[in-house]
C-alpha cells in the first residue's frame, strides 16, 4: 500500500501494477487494464448489475436474514452478470465472419496461381494482354503524331535516359517499316 | 526498469500527482494563493516564479516565461485537459462503487468548460503580475540604497568639521 501526502491509499494486486505507478503510466491507456477496456468499451462497462457492489462506510447491524438474502442475491447477480458479459463479448464479435470471409475471398483472388484455379489464372491473363494491347496502341498512337520528328530523334544524344525511348522508337520504326 | 529510472521513481523523488494538480487548478481562490505565494528561502527563485501546471519553481520571470513556451508545459497542460484519473476509476473498473464513479464524470462534464475558462482568464496574467510584483521589489530596493548613499556622504563630511572645531 502506498500513502499519499494528502492521506489517500493506493493499493497494488503486483509489482507490476506498484512500478507502473510509480512511472506515474496513466491506466486508461494501457490495454491490459481494465480502466483501458472499460473506458474503449471492450468490456461491459454500464449496467444495473456492476451498480450493486459500493464501499458503505457505515456499518450495518448484524441480521440473520439480511445476511442470508445477500449472499443468495450475490450470487445470482453474479450469474446475470456473467451471462451479460458474454452476451456484450458475443455482440462485439459478430461481423467477425462476414470480415474474415472477405478476406479469404481477397486472398484467393490474389493467388489464384498457388491454388491452380485455371479460370482466375486464365481471367487475370486475359486481363493483362488486354493491358499490354492497350499500352502499346496508345505508343504507337503517340508515335504516329510524330513521324516528322522521328529522325531528328534517333539521331540526337544518346544518353542513358534517352536510350530506352530510342530503343522503343527504333522498334516502332522497324514494325511500320515491316508493315510498309 | 533499469537503474537510472529507479531512481527517478523512487518514492522520496515523487512529484505532485495530476489529479492532485487538478485540484489545484480547480478553483480562482487557489490558483492565486499558488501565484502570489510567501518567500521561502528554501525553494528556488524565493517560491515567487511558480508552474501550476508542472508543480515547479523558477529562479526569475525569464525562466519560468520560457519554460511556458517548452514542450513539457504544452504536454502537462494537454494531459490535465483530460479528467485525471483517480482512485474511484480504478475501483469502478473493478466493479464497486459504479454510480459514485459515474456521478462524478457528469458533474466533470458539466463543470470542465466553466472551469477551463477561469483557469485560463486567471493564468493569462501570471508572468505580468510576476513582473510588476519584480519592479516594486526593485524600486524598494532602490530607495534605501540611496539613503544609504546619503548617509555615506554627510558621514564623509562631518568628521572634518569636527576636526577643525576641536583645533
Amino acid at each position: 500500500m502506498f500513502v499519499r501526502n494528502d492521506a489517500k491509499e493506493f493499493r497494488f494486486c503486483r509489482s507490476k501494477c506498484h512500478k507502473l505507478f510509480k512511472q506515474r503510466r496513466n491506466p486508461r491507456k494501457l490495454k491490459w487494464t481494465k480502466a483501458f477496456r472499460k473506458a474503449a468499451g471492450k468490456e461491459l462497462a454500464v449496467d444495473s448489475t456492476l451498480t450493486f457492489a459500493t464501499k458503505r462506510n457505515i456499518p450495518v447491524r448484524y441480521n440473520r436474514e439480511l445476511v442470508a438474502t445477500t449472499l443468495k442475491a450475490m450470487a445470482r447477480i453474479e450469474q446475470i452478470r456473467q451471462k451479460r458479459e458474454r452476451a456484450f463479448y458475443k455482440n462485439r464479435m459478430k461481423g467477425n465472419k462476414d470480415k474474415e470471409l472477405s478476406l479469404d475471398r481477397k486472398l484467393v483472388e490474389n493467388n489464384a496461381v498457388l491454388l491452380r484455379m485455371r479460370e482466375v489464372e486464365l481471367r487475370t491473363k486475359e486481363e493483362k494482354r488486354v493491358q499490354k494491347l492497350q499500352k502499346a496502341q496508345n505508343a504507337q498512337d503517340e508515335m504516329d503524331i510524330s513521324t516528322d520528328s522521328e529522325a531528328e530523334f534517333s539521331e540526337q544524344e544518346e544518353s542513358s535516359e534517352e536510350e530506352g525511348a530510342q530503343k522503343i522508337v527504333l522498334t516502332n520504326k522497324k514494325k511500320l517499316r515491316q508493315k510498309a | 526498469m533499469g537503474r537510472y529510472s529507479v531512481r527517478r521513481y523512487k518514492t522520496k523523488r515523487r512529484t505532485r500527482d495530476l489529479d492532485l494538480i487538478y485540484g489545484d487548478l480547480s478553483t480562482p481562490e487557489s490558483i492565486q494563493s499558488l501565484k502570489h505565494q510567501p518567500m521561502d528561502e528554501y525553494k528556488a527563485g524565493l517560491g515567487q516564479y511558480y508552474c501550476v501546471h508542472c508543480a515547479k519553481y523558477f529562479q526569475d520571470n525569464k525562466a519560468l516565461a520560457s519554460h511556458l513556451k517548452s514542450k513539457i508545459h504544452k504536454r502537462r497542460v494537454k494531459d490535465l485537459s483530460v479528467r485525471p484519473y483517480d482512485n474511484l476509476e480504478s475501483e469502478a473498473a473493478a466493479g464497486t462503487n459504479l454510480l459514485k464513479f459515474m456521478e462524478r464524470v457528469e458533474h466533470y462534464k458539466q463543470s470542465e468548460p466553466s472551469r477551463k475558462q477561469m483557469e485560463d482568464a486567471v493564468l493569462a496574467t501570471h508572468l505580468a503580475e510576476n513582473e510588476e510584483k519584480d519592479k516594486i521589489l526593485a524600486a524598494q530596493l532602490q530607495a534605501p540604497q540611496e539613503e544609504a548613499a546619503q548617509t555615506v556622504k554627510e558621514n564623509l563630511d562631518a568628521p572634518v568639521k569636527e576636526v577643525k572645531m576641536a583645533d
